[in-house]
């Protein structure tokens, strides 16, 4: 069978490749995402003691360790079976925001905003970052400023930008001074202004990517985020919840029982996960996490410029938003929530109180804890022997929940741009776009020595190689 | 505008990859006065968020590991803005792309060196290997020297 093989993708976190499966008239019939590098930190972790877990567990990625620090956390303290002190919980909320704001910054600004600016069939050696600043410096400008705001928070709190150790189980190590929360309040009023601009531009954007509206992972799917009991938008806790294409609940589990209804298969041609509703089976109980799947859930943020963003977020698609296109809108609104609410938090009572922590000893063998991650639903769970030490791990990473929909979305993206063997610089280029557009957070393998190539493979039907760009 | 700006970056994870934040804080403790014109950042990685801190300042000085020297040498060169390598960016930057990144963002790129520690072992570890760790006194002279010419220079 022909095959394109596009090894690896560009402008991600992480590496993995793509390969598109031709018939034998040269038209697409499949396409799969291949994740190439191996972590291993399930079992890295066997034998440690459990308070070392948010410590160990942030060494997973360099770009979303919060998220790890708040799932593991919580996972600890179900372990030690203990309520966190209600400042600790909004603390670790503020940085959790935090972590969201930059998070979505680098890849809206930074590995997306190219292809909105410049278009997706614009030249590749202009398509990043340095084409957007010669292009619209003050984008540029404003992604970095943005993805600064996050940072400095996270710095403030933890003592610095990636890695912080601050998250512990029972709480949080340290409470806030008030040099710091004023240092952050001082911030809020630049990032607003801000994210409000770029929602703003993104908008006027839209109605040039009507084709890619209609055609990046665009199609009915179950739906899975965390949800509060009033609808609002949820981040730290609530319930796990699934709805359906049309918004129906499906399902409504605590984190503790996940493993009745989330299966988790494994493909051999990659190391991703593809997690899956098992009550529908595998692969049909396909699912989607992240922004979409969180705006699509919720009936309200709870905070008026983000409330204002999601009504007309909504009339989209007049019913549930399908389109994983819109992820990139989605990012946007939650940027702004997440300013929003971390200026209500800093300005919440009690929020300077010395008693941030909870102490005590391990009181269940396991613990699961659960977050909202940038990229979607994350899940930690420990079991623990008497004297404390972790006897299994199991982790979900949020990009995994998205494997399958993204599989699916890359063979429906590839069958309406690449038709035949030539493929175009633009089709190439839409193939990588509607994985940016998950925003897959493999990052936990980046970091591998030299250049990230763009490498395309082109065989004919008896697995001649007939075409190679590399660039 | 600080007078420099002292950024050691590298992954503390990774054996001796992690000398340039070794240094950095090396340095970072000879200079406790807050008031210092001299301003010191340790780090994973450079990327785009550092570009407005690199613009306001007079020099910079960037430290880190090498794949080209021998292991424990020391070597301090001039870094120029340079064109952006677009295949290579994620969410880190080589010392050339971030002086450009400056100058197109904020409107100057200072004039800068690179201080590069010859690596012996990037293995999973948090510790140096003996001929690096013997290198981390003679980098920092070699940027304690830097510091006071331009500290002179703009006196």
């Amino acid at each position: 069978m022909p095959t394109i093989t596009i090894d690896p993708i560009t402008r991600i976190e992480g590496h993995s490749r793509v390969s598109i499966h031709l018939d034998k008239s040269g038209m697409v019939q499949d396409a799969q995402l291949h994740v190439t590098q191996f972590r291993g930190f399930e079992k890295l972790c066997q034998g440690r003691p459990f308070y070392e877990m948010p410590a160990l567990m942030a060494r997973i990625c360099g770009i979303c360790p919060v998220s790890h620090l708040i799932a593991s956390a919580k996972a600890c303290d179900a372990l030690l079976a203990v309520r966190i002190p209600e400042t600790a919980e909004r603390l670790r909320r503020i940085m959790h925001l935090a972590q969201i704001i930059q998070s979505h910054a680098l890849s809206f600004f930074y590995l997306c905003s190219p292809d909105f600016l410049l278009g997706m069939d614009s030249d590749p050696a202009h398509r990043n970052l340095f084409g957007v600043a010669a292009h619209s410096p003050q984008l540029a400008r404003d992604g970095v400023q943005l993805r600064k705001f996050g940072q400095e928070i996270i710095r403030i709190l933890g003592g610095k930008r990636i890695h912080p150790a601050w998250i512990v189980p029972g709480g949080v190590s340290n409470p806030l001074k008030a040099e710091d929360r004023d240092a952050i309040l001082k911030m809020v009023p630049e990032a607003l202004e801000i994210a409000q601009r770029t929602l703003t531009w993104f908008k006027r954007q839209l109605e040039n990517f009507r084709e890619e509206i209609r055609v990046f992972a665009n199609f009915p799917s179950h739906f899975l985020a965390l949800a509060k009991d009033d609808g609002g938008l949820a981040f730290y806790k609530g319930w796990i919840r699934i709805v359906d294409a049309d918004g129906e609940i499906v399902n409504n589990f605590e984190a503790r029982d996940y493993q009745e209804y989330i299966g988790e298969a494994v493909e051999p041609n990659s190391y991703l996960k593809s997690p899956f509703y098992k009550p529908l089976g595998y692969p049909q109980g396909m699912y989607r996490v992240g922004p979409l799947a969180r705006l699509n859930m919720a009936r309200h943020c709870g905070t008026p410029l983000a409330d204002q963003e999601l009504a007309e977020f909504r009339e989209l698609e007049r019913r549930f938003v399908l389109s994983s296109f819109y992820y990139h809108y989605a990012r946007l609104i939650e940027i702004l929530f997440s300013i929003e609410r971390i200026e209500w938090l800093l300005n919440s009572e009690g929020i300077l109180s010395d008693h941030v922590r909870a102490y005590a000893g391990p009181n269940e063998y396991e613990g699961v804890g659960v977050a909202e991650a940038p990229r979607g639903t994350l899940i930690h769970h420990y079991k623990i022997n008497p004297n404390g030490l972790i006897q299994t791990a199991n982790l979900i990473i949020a990009t995994s929940h998205n494997n399958l929909a993204m599989n699916r979305g890359l063979t429906q993206v590839a069958k309406h741009f690449i038709k035949g063997r030539v493929v175009p610089e633009g089709a190439l280029n839409r193939v990588e776009a509607v994985i940016r557009a998950f925003d897959p957070c493999l990052s936990c393998s980046t970091h591998a020595d030299g250049r990230m190539m763009l490498n395309v493979q082109v065989f004919s039907s008896d697995g001649e190689l007939i075409n190679e760009v590399n660039r | 505008m600080a007078d420099v700006l002292v950024i050691g970056y590298g992954n503390p994870l990774r054996g001796d990859d992690g000398v340039g934040p070794v240094i950095a804080e090396e340095i970072a403790k000879k200079i406790c006065d807050p008031q210092s014109k001299v301003q010191v950042v340790a780090c994973h990685q450079l990327n785009p968020e550092l570009a407005e801190a690199v613009a306001d300042t007079r020099e910079v000085i960037f430290v880190d590991a090498s794949v080209e020297l021998k292991p424990g040498d020391v070597r301090i060169s001039s870094v120029k803005p340079d064109q952006f390598s677009p295949a290579g960016f994620t969410h880190s930057m080589k010392p050339s792309a971030l002086l450009a990144t400056a100058s197109e963002l904020f409107g100057q790129a200072p004039p800068a060196k690179a201080v590069a520690i010859g690596a012996a072992s990037f293995d999973i570890g948090m510790t140096l290997t003996p001929e690096v760790r013997a290198a981390v006194r003679l980098a920092t002279e070699v940027i304690e020297k830097e510091i006071a010419r331009c500290l002179r220079s703009n006196a």
